[in-house]
């Protein structure tokens, strides 16, 4: 076999049941795999969508989580769900090794382990008025939470912490937010689209504090009195949301390669031949900005679980080059984005900012190589079509939108 | 609770019942009804949620909007005249009975 297929019949272990893992599952049925396979999860209960969990969800009192398959439609599919925490690999006899159950034996492991909230070394974190938001437990304590709560901090621009302002805001509950760095989501998009979010934020009533560090939360009864490079920030709640950290302590201990997350290579496979890794846990080269990357989105979970299952199943002999996108909601703005931009690459803004409709692209010599849409999701689709190709976008196409966003104007 | 008609590609037809306001995404995810995929959630992002609808209920349907017209090109099974994302219909009163057939794939 050369990109590494494996026979029809071969049991396959997926440790994970967030998006990757209930997906990679699913498509290896589809194509034809007839061998076991057995889902890992260390949650209790149906697999469930995690992007719900910040946005409406949080607002809306009864709203169950919605499935990403139930336990029960799997098993229909021929996929076991273990619950159960994998405490380690034994890669020589192939072997995943479970606390309450019997070890699994694998003829391929996928890793699908996820990420989880980082945590902050600041004395006081760990009070009971701090909370994450990852799962669904805590999307659930954490909506009866806002209900009483008056004075409400987030701890992290991010996408996770816009939304959850957003949110909150949305059901009449200003928070503060404070931003360690000089803008907001300053990872994943441009500064024009930052400045944009924040003056939206502020506009809508949150405060957002940038460039602001956190020294302490100094315990007051029930609630906290945040120490800030902006002052002190009293708080009955308060949302830590600095990022996320890749599950790879079970690579690590199997002696696999990580870094930032599970390494593997163009065709998402660890150095071990047996096991293969995919969606927020793994750190794979990109075709799309020629460095190793871990992406954290919906679109890369779920088309890296996709190609898997093809390249296990033998339908599939080239290396992942699948195109990243992703959006958020940011109060009644729904923002789109398509490729990955340098930190360098300029920005080409067309349509007009104050209109909340418009669109930035990223350039970098001749090549759009992102484009950020905001209420305009025509731009997004006609950009995504063009990165799906597959080739790089060449700035040519800057005149298509131009000519297009004139049109609408009129 | 209105009632919701899912024909399967295979020929099965399954029957479920939706309060007002649920999507027929939603209902067809949460009662387990093979061959709705929604991988985005409901945020009409991934066009794995596409139904047909049937007449009657088809023109009792909001019109689509730009995102879900754009969409619909994405998906994987021939898009036609009945073609919609499950995620962006809401059950109403009105739309009890509804016909929903489901393409021979999704992704």
């Amino acid at each position: 076999m050369n990109t590494g297929a494996v026979p029809t019949a071969t049991d396959i272990v997926i440790i994970g049941a967030g998006q990757a893992g209930v997906q990679v599952a699913g498509s290896l049925r589809e194509a034809g795999h007839t061998g076991a396979i057995t889902l890992v999860a260390n949650e209790e209960g149906n697999p469930y969508q995690r992007p719900p969990l910040s946005k409406a969800f949080l607002h809306t009192p009864d709203a169950p989580a919605l499935p990403l398959r139930t336990v029960d439609a799997l098993a229909q599919r021929g996929v076991a769900v273990i619950f159960d925490h994998a405490t380690s690999i034994d890669r020589s006899r192939m072997l995943v090794n479970l606390p309450n159950h019997d070890a699994l034996p694998y003829g391929h492991l996928i890793l699908a382990t996820g990420a989880r909230n980082r945590a902050a070394p600041i004395p006081g974190i760990d009070h009971t008025a701090v909370r994450g938001l990852r799962t669904l437990k805590e999307a659930q304590a954490l909506r009866i939470e806002i209900e009483r709560a008056k004075d409400i901090v987030v701890i992290g621009g991010g996408f996770i912490g816009t939304e959850f302002a957003s949110s909150v805001a949305m059901a009449g509950k200003p928070v503060t937010l404070i931003e360690r760095g000089a803008r907001v989501m300053e990872r994943a998009v441009s500064s024009e689209l930052s400045a944009w979010v924040t003056a939206l934020h502020r506009a809508r009533g949150n405060t957002i504090h940038l460039s602001t560090g956190l020294s302490e939360l100094e315990p007051d009864g029930d609630r906290v009195i945040l120490r800030t490079d902006a002052g002190d920030l009293p708080a009955d709640l308060v949302l830590l949301a600095i990022g996320v950290d890749a599950n790879c302590e079970l690579a690590i201990d199997a002696g696999l390669a990580t870094n930032n997350g599970v390494v593997v290579d163009g065709a998402l496979r660890t150095p071990d031949p047996h096991i293969s890794a995919i969606g927020d846990c793994a750190q794979f080269p990109s075709t799309h900005v020629r460095r190793s990357i871990r992406l954290e989105s919906v679109q890369n979970a779920t088309d890296q679980a996709r190609y898997l299952a093809q390249r296990l199943t033998g339908a599939q002999d080239n290396d992942y080059s699948a195109a990243p996108w992703f959006w958020t909601h940011q109060f009644d703005s729904n923002i789109q984005m398509v490729g990955l931009a340098g930190d360098g690459d300029e920005s080409v803004v067309i349509g007009d900012p104050a209109t909340s409709a418009f669109s930035i692209f990223r350039v970098a010599d001749d090549r759009i190589t992102a484009v950020e849409s905001v209420n305009s999701p025509r731009v997004h689709l006609t950009a995504r079509k063009l990165f799906m190709a597959g080739q790089p976008v060449h700035t040519a196409h800057l005149d298509q939108f131009r000519s297009e966003a004139v049109q609408l104007s009129r | 609770m209105a009632k919701i008609t899912f024909l399967l590609h295979a020929g099965d037809e399954q029957s479920v019942d939706a309060a007002v306001g649920v999507s027929i995404m939603e209902a067809a995810v949460i009662n387990d009804v093979e061959g709705i995929t929604a991988e985005c959630g409901g945020n009409a992002m991934c066009a794995t949620c596409h139904v047909y609808v049937d007449e009657p209920h088809f023109s009792l349907l909001p019109p689509r909007e730009e995102l879900e017209e754009g969409m619909l090109e994405f998906t994987a099974a021939p898009c036609t005249e009945a073609s919609r994302l499950s995620c962006q219909l809401r059950m109403t009163a009105e739309l009890d009975g509804v016909r929903i057939r489901l393409p021979e794939r999704q992704s």
